[in-house]
């Protein structure tokens, strides 16, 4: 009789979804585009042609050709090389983006949906109230006060994503609330921060992960967005927002300025997407039709 | 019914209200310093400085100025931009219609496209045209505004030159005009906006295709279309609608960028280049503005809803 011995430790840390969430082809040609997209990432620096923000690598505004391939901009810079450098913020943005909004909007959705009462009612106001502005609007006021760059960028659309994140953890903070777990290690005498870390976090992982990956697709597209209107890093540095907008007044006389830029781009917000598009079906099974494909 | 109504413009209100002391602040905070300097310019004399801090009341607690400009916002006076001197109003009131029409020109769209193909993807869910569906669509949802806007650029003056004029002409004056302004702007703020619809449109008539009601219907011999588009569509309408308030938040993003790429002179382009004149007074009425507009739209999908779903009524 002796089971008391036997109790298992409660698990340590934040268990990751039991099954791998994405499977099927859609999302390992989306995982695999992601994967290649991170490699650019990191070895661009050694891999490029050119130097990035080498003027005059090649005949201002050359077509495509055995020299560069994606051709070269206005000022003779390498397309190829350009187009590969970039691929570095536009990751870091979304990852620092999401991470941002991950960090708070949780505590916060944890805070709000453990507390209760006039925590909730608060709290539930403020993510609310950040609903309520238009997204690119709240984004381009808050670089207006804070300046813009990479990292500001990425927190004012950080700061957008808040109220996602906040909502999805109190709502499943609430539904985790209801097991008899949770009673058990009040009467346990465990204190309420101890609760939050140990049982409800891990509880709510799965919810918060798939929201991650949903945002990561928005995060992306919103820097390039600001990086268009001029709030991205800044101008010599390669980013594919910035190169469009430069690019734009060749459009007609040039396409592939702008084309390749953009291209890469859309493929990488595709990708997202459709890592997001798979994982939104597991978060809502109502609209769930094929297993996983 | 007057209860719920009255409460979800309260709501609306006091959000605005609230909404109104951050952009005041944000305005605000545009200009590093002090801002009767910034105006009069670094060479001015202290007593140049102490007139413009006294015209603009920086002399008062920051408190008192945003009460006094949260009344005039009242009577209708949004200030009067001490950088270009013209009436905060008048320059407004150039802006928001070329920014409504395109947001509504681009919501009609995106509702138009989006709704019967989420009911198609819906009402043959898993099968091979569901999929024909929505992949195409996934990829038009990952071109972003300034992707679609060049292109849409491109194409118009390089291929369909004789529905695509750059000059802006208000409605009033020319319809056929206007619209050949405006028509492409709207596509490339609407086609990628459809996606959004669309998926939202599937999931609800999923769920609700596989009501007992449907089946009802279906063992009454209705016909399959009007079960579709009568029964079900009704029913699914409710979380569409919401999102569609919500869309007109994303459109006033697409703004920004679409405005700048068509140079139409619309409140998105006036943000910004208010934002870069640090022209704190005029950024800080054109965002009011802008986000109530979208809590207006928010508020009237709100008030529609019990017209749609009695439902929501009895909650």
């Amino acid at each position: 009789m002796s089971t008391i011995a036997e109790r298992r430790p409660p698990s340590r840390g934040v268990r990751l979804p039991r099954r791998w969430p994405v499977r099927g082809v859609v999302a390992n040609i989306a995982l695999s585009l992601i994967l290649l997209y991170v490699v650019l990432a990191v070895l661009g620096p050694y891999i490029t042609p050119f130097a990035p923000n080498q003027v005059g690598a090649g005949p201002n505004l050359s077509p495509p050709s055995s020299d560069h391939w994606f051709g070269t901009d206005a000022l003779g810079r390498d397309q190829l090389s350009r187009v590969i450098t970039a691929v570095r913020p536009a990751l870091l943005a979304a990852l620092y983006a999401v991470t941002f909004a991950l960090a708070i909007g949780t505590v916060i959705g944890i805070a709000a949906g453990f507390l209760g009462g006039l925590w909730d009612g608060a709290l539930s106001r403020v993510v609310d109230l950040l609903f309520a502005i238009p997204e690119y609007l709240l984004a381009i006021l808050v670089i207006a006060v804070m300046g813009s760059g990479l990292v500001n960028a990425s927190l004012a659309i950080g700061i957008v994503c808040i109220p996602r994140f906040a909502r999805i953890a109190r709502g499943s903070t609430l539904s985790i609330m209801e097991r008899s777990f949770i009673d058990a290690a009040r009467l346990c005498g465990r204190g309420r921060l101890w609760i939050m870390r140990r049982h409800i976090l891990p509880n709510i992982a799965s919810p918060l992960v798939i929201m991650t990956a949903i945002n990561l697709s928005t995060a992306e597209a919103a820097y390039a967005a600001l990086s268009f209107l001029g709030f991205g890093v800044r101008p010599p540095a390669a980013d594919y927002g910035s190169m469009i907008s430069a690019s734009q007044q060749y459009l007609l006389t040039d396409p592939w300025v702008v084309a390749f830029p953009a291209i890469a781009f859309v493929v990488l917000v595709l990708a997202f997407n459709l890592i997001g598009d798979v994982m939104r079906d597991r978060l809502d099974p109502r609209s769930r039709t094929s297993a996983g494909a | 019914m007057l209860l719920y109504l009255s409460k979800k413009l309260a709501g609306a209100f006091g959000v605005l209200l609230v909404l109104s002391a951050l952009i005041f602040f944000a305005g605000r905070g545009l200009v590093p310093g002090n801002l009767a300097t910034a105006i009069a310019g670094a060479k001015a004399s202290p007593e140049t400085i102490a007139a413009i801090t006294h015209d603009l009341g920086l002399d008062k607690p920051i408190y008192q100025q945003y009460l006094d400009w949260l009344t005039a916002a009242f009577r209708g006076d949004l200030g009067t931009s001490p950088i270009s001197s013209q009436a905060n109003v008048d320059v407004i009131a150039q802006q928001t219609p070329i920014s409504l029409e395109l947001s509504l020109m681009g919501l009609l769209i995106a509702v138009v496209i989006g709704i019967p193909v989420g009911v198609m993807a819906a009402s043959r869910a898993g099968s091979g045209t569901d999929w024909g569906i929505r992949v195409p669509l996934l990829v038009v949802f990952a071109f972003p505004a300034f992707v679609s806007g060049s292109a849409a650029l491109y194409l118009g003056t390089q291929y369909l030159t004789n529905l695509y004029s750059a000059s802006y002409i208000p409605f009033s004056e020319d319809p056929m005009a206007n619209l050949q302004t405006m028509l492409l702007p709207a596509l490339a703020v609407g086609v990628p906006t459809a996606p959004l619809v669309t998926q939202m449109t599937r999931s609800s008539m999923i769920e609700v295709l596989s009501q007992p009601f449907i089946a009802t219907a279906r063992t009454n011999g209705i016909a399959e279309w009007r079960i579709t588009y009568v029964y079900a569509l009704r029913a699914a309408l409710p979380p569409v609608l919401t999102l569609i308030g919500f869309i007109f938040g994303l459109l006033v993003g697409g703004l920004f960028i679409v405005e700048e790429i068509f140079s139409l002179p619309g409140l998105g382009r006036g943000v910004l280049s208010s934002i870069s004149s640090r022209d704190f007074s005029q950024v800080t009425a054109q965002a009011l503005v802008m986000a109530g507009a979208f809590i207006l739209g928010n508020l009237l999908v709100d008030l529609a809803l019990p017209f749609v779903d009695r439902r929501i009524l009895r909650k």
